[in-house]
């Protein structure tokens, strides 16, 4: 900066041996009055010249005072660094300070840095080995003067990296309620394939806890399928089984109970009267409301199941249920939601729907989402309904809207799947019916992902199954609980 | 963005905080950071915020991932009076703009845990006991509160919460305690988020007393 006016030291030194001049040469001049004056006013002007070159200096002065004081005075904090990664050290890992925009810091110039025994210069970048507070020294000049040095002792905060610190440990197989960590499986409905995955997620692994969700799809009867999934309440102590049970009874109830078979009997009676006269909105009206009674019936078995379920553990295992005030059923809290669907003939995909809790059933229809149910979400994280509250069934008007019934001539995808995978892969519940973001989730699923794992959407089902089992390890912060989808679709 | 479970260190550095016990808090905030930076559910959802009160509030640390909070001081003036009360109001204002509440468009945050310690009693009652049902409102999940050394009006910290642990002295061993207490209570919130009920909390030490 100094250099940008520099003084013309010659010019200088010329003008002060004019002061000495020699007598003939004053008569020189004296007799040329124009020469006298032209260097009288030159003096005059370098005289004005210097003072600001003075001021300027000043101020430089000043400036690398303050930064002196500053780099003595102010607490200067590093933002932590991870074990293994790169880290830099520049002016903006210095976190905020009071002081961070004043002029004064953004002439700072870390020149030098000592960490331990190393010396690191000109390249700021460090990778710490291990973990732990590092002691470091910073050499600091200033682009005002940078032949100026100032040294300054700070902290460092190495952290391990996340990924190191998760275990794996198994679940307990001597569990009487001991449920497997992984489970896949795939096949065909109908016209159109299906592929599905449990997993344990890493945050159980750690602890060496059960996997929570459940998922079962099974043909029920006369051709109709049915697709569950229920995620069990993390605070819940049996809620890896009220899952299952939740899964488990909604199929059996399906399978087994006559009125059911012969209701669904009607019910497509009335369809394949519909698909002859579908401006017939009665009707339609008529089935929506039968298969309202007919699905709440196989919810309230589900419920009842695992309400018998848990009195009778309780009574078994006293000392289980340790929560004076907390109903037995309670310790089992899932949430489910199931599709049951078929082919009609000249009308297209039926889908009967259920839901409670915050687990999607979305359809893809020419590329676009349909959500199927409306999802349970509280004010803050977790704070969703599950089926085996007894409050969800006090309200027939609320619970009415829990069932929902689509028809579409076909889909691309059928999706079910637990909040593991929405919450990393759509972010939030809204994002749920954005097309852009389902195809990027479809991409994702078809290899776009940062383990390259492709899924194809084939006839080859197995291999699909193995590969979507795969997929579902994906790496995202933060997001480690357990992961279910349930996939139907049309092979190309 | 992962869901957040905030954590807020409400933190007594009034005048009688100054010397040995200010060191301790200090020992013991930091082996708070460390232990739950040492465990990868804590460090991925876990953000903390630090404010402490004396004549003035400060908000140390606005809340803050804990990968990120940096080796700090907390620092005390040598006399002045106890303001819990105005850290309180401080506090509620805080959790409403820093806390995340779920909508359409953002993933609510994890229910707040709160932990509050003190060695004294709140020189602004009035305002103290103005502040206990609006810290209610706030829904916290669990608020740990430890009272240290003689001068502590338990009565006071009773109206907040139920889990309260009683110091007799201001020493660093039994500080850690505390704080060892708060480690494994956050780790246990952080393992079973996902929870609409109160967390169920591991019992404190043996050998410290807690008020019930």
């Amino acid at each position: 900066m100094l250099n940008e006016n520099k003084i013309d030291i010659d010019k200088f030194r010329k003008y002060l041996s004019a002061k000495s001049l020699e007598e003939e040469n004053i008569v020189k001049i004296y007799n040329n009055h124009d020469d006298l004056h032209k260097i009288i006013n030159e003096i005059i002007k370098f005289e004005s010249e210097i003072n600001i070159q003075k001021e300027r200096l000043e101020k430089h002065l000043e400036s690398i005072k303050n930064i002196q004081d500053f780099i003595k005075n102010e607490n200067i904090v590093f933002k932590n660094a991870m074990c293994n990664e790169k880290y830099i050290f520049n002016l903006d890992s210095i976190i905020d300070t009071n002081k961070q925009n004043s002029s004064d810091f953004s002439h700072l110039v870390i020149k030098k840095i000592k960490i331990e025994a190393k010396t690191i210069e000109n390249n700021q970048e460090y990778i710490f080995e291990s973990k732990g507070d590092y002691k470091i020294k910073l050499y600091f000049t200033t682009n005002l003067c940078n032949k100026l040095e100032f040294e300054k002792e700070v902290m460092i905060k190495v952290l391990e990296d996340t990924k190191n610190l998760w275990k794996c440990l198994p679940s307990d197989k001597s569990d009487p309620l001991f449920k497997e960590d992984n489970y896949s499986t795939s096949g065909q409905i109908g016209d159109k394939f299906y592929i599905a995955s449990s997993k344990r997620g890493r945050s159980h692994q750690h602890e060496g806890t059960f996997r929570d969700d459940h998922c079962l799809i099974k043909t029920i009867n006369n051709d109709w399928s049915i697709i569950a999934v229920a995620d069990g309440a993390g605070s819940a102590k049996f809620s890896r089984w009220g899952s299952k049970l939740a899964c488990e009874k909604a199929v059996e109830y399906c399978l087994n109970n006559e009125d059911f078979i012969l209701e669904l009997q009607n019910i497509e009676k009335k369809l394949t009267d519909y698909s002859n006269n579908k401006d017939n909105d009665t009707l339609y009206k008529n089935i929506n409301n039968d298969s309202k009674k007919t699905l709440y019936r196989i919810v309230k078995y589900a419920y009842d199941e695992i309400e018998k379920f848990s009195k009778k553990h309780q009574l078994d295992n006293p000392e289980e249920f340790d929560k004076k005030d907390r109903l037995s059923i309670a310790y089992f809290h899932t949430t489910l939601i199931f599709t049951i669907f078929k082919k009609i003939d000249n009308l297209g995909y039926v889908f009967f729907n259920f839901g409670v809790g915050d687990c999607p059933i979305v359809l893809l229809v020419n590329g676009k989402p349909k959500l199927l149910n409306a999802l349970d979400i509280g004010e803050y994280g977790g704070g969703t309904r599950f089926l085996t509250m007894r409050e969800i069934y006090m309200n027939q008007e609320d619970m009415s809207k829990r069932f929902t019934m689509d028809i579409f001539d076909d889909f691309d995808y059928l999706f079910l799947m637990t909040d593991g995978i929405y919450d990393p892969k759509f972010e939030v519940e809204s994002n749920l019916v954005k097309e852009d973001k389902w195809n990027e989730f479809i991409v994702d699923l078809q290899g776009n992902n940062e383990d390259s794992i492709k899924i194809n959407f084939s006839a080859n089902i197995k291999e699909d199954e193995k590969s979507l089992n795969n997929w579902l390890d994906f790496w995202n912060k933060g997001n480690h609980d357990d992961r279910t989808i349930a996939i139907v679709y049309g092979a190309k | 963005m992962a869901r957040r479970l905030p954590l807020y260190l409400l933190l007594d550095t009034s005048g009688s905080m100054f010397g040995e016990p200010i060191a301790a808090l200090n020992n013991g905030v930091s082996l708070l950071i460390h232990t739950l930076s040492n465990d990868p559910i804590a460090l991925d959802s876990v953000w903390v915020s630090i404010i402490t009160f004396n004549s003035k509030i400060t908000q140390l640390q606005p809340l803050t991932a804990l990968a990120d909070i940096p080796l700090q001081n907390i620092n005390c003036p040598r006399s002045g009076p106890t303001l819990t009360g105005k850290a309180l109001e401080f506090l509620e204002k805080k959790v409403k703009v820093e806390v995340r509440k779920n909508s359409a468009n953002q993933k609510g945050d994890w229910r707040p845990v709160l932990v509050i310690f003190t060695d004294g009693k709140a020189s602004d009652s009035s305002l103290f006991n103005k502040m206990i049902q609006p810290i209610k409102d706030l829904n916290f999940a669990t608020i740990l509160a430890c009272g240290a050394g003689e001068k502590v009006d338990f009565s006071e910290l009773e109206k907040l919460t139920t889990n309260i642990m009683r110091l007799d002295t201001l020493n660093g061993e039994d500080f850690m305690k505390f704080f060892k207490w708060v480690s494994t209570s956050i780790e246990a919130s952080s393992k079973t988020i996902g929870i609409k009920s109160n967390v169920t909390l591991p019992l404190p030490p043996l050998d410290i007393d807690q008020v019930m």
